[in-house]
């Protein structure tokens, strides 16, 4: 048992830490994030990444990867997580779901055009998968693509959709058929965001901020090249767009973390001693959560490390961890005593991030994959538990 | 990245898994629960001799000389199975705290015994007080004799050496203490799981030799954090038992037309018990890794898996009784031991507050990121 890099591995993460030294700050505190959490700086950010053949490390050299495996990425993923960068949320569904969809499913003549310039961060991608009637239950979509000759005519709503309002393209799921059972009668395609039809709202957020939107299809266009699959193969390619998801075990979660509560309970500390006992006996429970989704995700790294892809038991990554964040922000308030209260505005900068966890807490357990549809896959695939009831 | 068990963890986990599947029954668990110790006993003869108590040993003794992440393997198994005494897995700790700190003659006295299943070892902690106190309250060294008491100590009346945490004149340290000396009075306690028996022992001006012949600092601190790392083993194989059988159950028992693990509150719930076990699991990984460093890793990976797996082995354990509905209950029923099981692990090295405050004041001062 070890910690030990292969050859390879160690001299990718040392290329590594050498440009994230040259292009960024270390960290300070885990819960120092973007320099600026905007679009552009972002884009800069994917450039710099792309100039170094750092943007896209799975993809194909030819498309501007480096056509490693996915331990690679997660390397990457590791070392970035200590310097101060834009939020990852940016590039994310770009990057992590929407080109290897393309690889696998895209007419092929479509791929010079596609990966290059969202590889070097000119152009965005979403996914437009759910709407306001299916979110965990995605089949049961109903945005509808009609076929006339060579062109599809979508009519429909998506919603949840992250960072539309900056995105060229997105990965797009409708019902070609509805005389079949509701897995069966999907499509995916990719859209133009900009093309005639398509109307992006954002949603505001209970934190205040908006990154994700409602999109409008009223008869958009979409040629018949755009699709991505056969017809009636859409399910299989949102579950191929989705299983990504799994790959992504180096990735740190954004918010303030239990060292940091740790650090909060320190510098708050009554005239006459230590934080109640109560609040120090909770932080140490919710630090071996921590340091357990860190060693499991070290232990699903040694998966991807061995060229196995790390399987259904991956969700315990994302049922645990959404359930930290909460817990941590609700620990801090308590310490933070009647001052919890205040808005961001009144609050310290400290602060103020903890109460931002608090108000995007909610959202990590319901979003990227619920938690009860998690609970389910590990009933169903880990547990081999008999089918649930419906 | 290899961060799970090597290959010769594996080949020997495997082995002790086949062995004890057949060899460990749940009729000797409850032979031994009800007070009849000679199955266990001859149990543990066969365990010493698969070389299965050695096998971190250092070959001149008896050893197998593997590394100490295979004794840790080796650990979940007897969690599993519920392994009865003599056996327990703070042998393992005993053995390393002899190769790491003890004399040459002490360990040309104490360790081939050992290996070899003839000398039953154990350790004493517990004052009055019943809390892991580094400061070795309740007991005296003074001029080769050890005074005192101790209480709760594992395997009383079955093992016949003790490491006994005392003070000394120059501060907290550990005795090696023969226990059949007629000067060490064990009085035999009752215990919540008698597969796991209990003893307080009075020490009367015994001859003792102190651990490595003085107190380095911090003995006492990291034998706890080894038996910490090798019990979190136990406590998880015997939560993943608890887990196994509810799902079994669960696919089995029949309830408004369905099984029972057809329905979602079932589901989520032994779903948590997953997670809960693969995140103590995860901890107790690193606590093995540790093992083997010879810095700080150990006294900040070994409280993290304590607490952990404490909670996930009493999570599993009650909420198989619970899937077992009201056969869960009853005595007949396999849950209630391991129920005992977990109560007797979890106070086997003193409360939770002891490791949580040192888990607090780890984070203070982490030492740099395991990558």
């Amino acid at each position: 048992m070890d910690f030990e890099d292969t050859p390879e591995e160690a001299t990718f993460r040392q290329e590594v830490r050498h440009f994230l030294d040259a292009h960024a700050l270390p960290k300070i505190r885990s819960m120092d994030s973007s320099l600026a959490p905007d679009v552009q700086t972002a884009r800069e950010w994917q450039r710099k990444r792309a100039s170094a053949g750092l943007g896209a490390i799975c993809l194909p050299a030819e498309w501007g990867g480096r056509g490693l495996g996915p331990v690679f990425q997660a390397i990457y993923d590791q070392e970035e997580s200590s310097y101060q960068v834009p939020p990852g949320r940016w590039f994310m569904v770009t990057m992590g779901m929407c080109l290897p969809t393309l690889l696998a499913f895209a007419n092929q003549d479509w791929l010079g055009r596609l990966l290059p310039p969202a590889v070097r961060g000119d152009e965005i991608w979403c996914q437009l998968f759910s709407e306001p009637g299916a979110g965990s239950d995605l089949a049961a979509i109903r945005t509808f693509a009609r076929q006339e000759g060579d062109q599809w005519i979508v009519n429909g709503q998506k919603v949840w959709t992250s960072g539309a309002h900056a995105a060229s393209f997105g990965l797009l799921l409708v019902r070609t058929d509805s005389s079949v059972p509701k897995h069966r009668g999907l499509t995916a395609f990719f859209v133009d965001m900009h093309a005639d039809g398509i109307d992006v709202r954002p949603i505001k957020q209970m934190t205040g901020r908006s990154h994700f939107n409602e999109v409008f299809f009223t008869d958009v266009v979409v040629p018949d090249t755009q699709r991505l699959g056969e017809p009636g193969q859409g399910w299989k390619v949102a579950l191929h767009t989705l299983m990504n998801e799994r790959l992504a075990v180096g990735r740190a979660s954004e918010g303030p973390d239990t060292t940091d509560l740790a650090r909060l309970s320190r510098e708050l500390r009554s005239c006459d001693g230590d934080a109640p006992m109560r609040s120090l006996e909770r932080i140490a429970e919710l630090h071996t959560i921590a340091q357990g989704l860190k060693f499991a995700g070290l232990r699903f790294l040694t998966e991807l490390s061995k060229g196995r892809t790390p399987g259904p038991e991956a969700s315990i990554i994302k049922i645990a961890s959404t359930q930290l964040a909460a817990d941590v922000s609700s620990v801090a308030s308590d310490l933070l005593g009647a001052a919890a209260g205040l808005g961001p505005e009144a609050l310290t900068s400290n602060a103020r991030a903890f109460q931002r966890a608090w108000l995007a807490a909610p959202g990590g357990r319901i979003g990227g994959g619920t938690e009860e549809i998690l609970l389910n896959v590990l009933a169903d695939r880990v547990l081999q538990l008999p089918p649930e009831v419906r | 990245m290899n961060f799970e068990f090597s290959d010769d963890s594996k080949a020997v986990r495997d082995a002790v898994q086949k062995f004890l599947r057949d060899g460990c029954t749940s009729s000797l668990v409850r032979a031994s629960l009800e007070g009849e110790r000679q199955e266990a006993s001859d149990l543990w003869n066969r365990i010493a001799a698969m070389g299965w108590i050695g096998v971190c040993g250092d070959q001149s003794f008896g050893g197998s000389g593997f590394a100490p992440e295979v004794a840790c393997a080796i650990a979940e198994q007897w969690g599993y199975y519920l392994t009865p005494a003599p056996f327990h897995s703070s042998t393992y700790a005993i053995a390393d705290a002899l190769r790491l700190f003890a004399t040459a003659e002490q360990q040309a006295d104490w360790l081939a015994k050992l290996m070899a299943g003839e000398s039953v070892a154990t350790i004493a902690f517990f004052g009055q007080a019943g809390e892991l106190d580094p400061g070795a309250a309740g007991c005296e060294w003074v001029d080769g004799h050890l005074c005192g008491e101790r209480t709760c100590v594992p395997l009383g009346g079955l093992a016949n050496v003790a490491l006994v945490t005392t003070r000394t004149p120059d501060g907290p340290g550990v005795a090696l203490c023969d226990l059949r000396d007629p000067r060490v009075r064990a009085e035999t306690l009752s215990a919540i799981d008698p597969t796991r028996p209990l003893a307080h022992l009075r020490f009367e001006g015994v001859p003792a030799q102190l651990l490595g012949g003085h107190s380095p600092d911090g003995v006492i601190e990291h034998l706890a954090d080894r038996c910490a790392t090798h019990i979190a083993f136990e406590q998880i194989g015997g939560a993943q038992a608890c887990l196994d059988m509810a799902c079994a159950y669960a696919k089995e028992r029949q309830a408004f037309g369905h099984p029972i693990g057809a329905f979602q509150a079932i589901r989520h719930k032994l779903a948590r018990v997953y997670v809960a076990i693969e995140l103590a699991r995860s901890n107790a990984y690193h606590a093995a890794w540790a093992l083997d460093q010879r810095g700080r890793e150990l006294a900040c990976a070994a409280p993290v898996a304590r607490v952990a797996a404490t909670q996930a082995y009493e999570l599993a354990a009650r909420e198989n009784i619970h899937v077992h509905g009201g056969i869960g209950v009853t005595w007949e029923a396999d849950c209630h031991l391991h129920l005992r099981r977990a109560a007797g692990l979890a106070s086997a090295l003193g409360s939770a507050g002891y490791w949580k405050r040192r888990i607090v004041a780890n984070m203070a001062t982490e030492p740099s990121e395991v990558r």
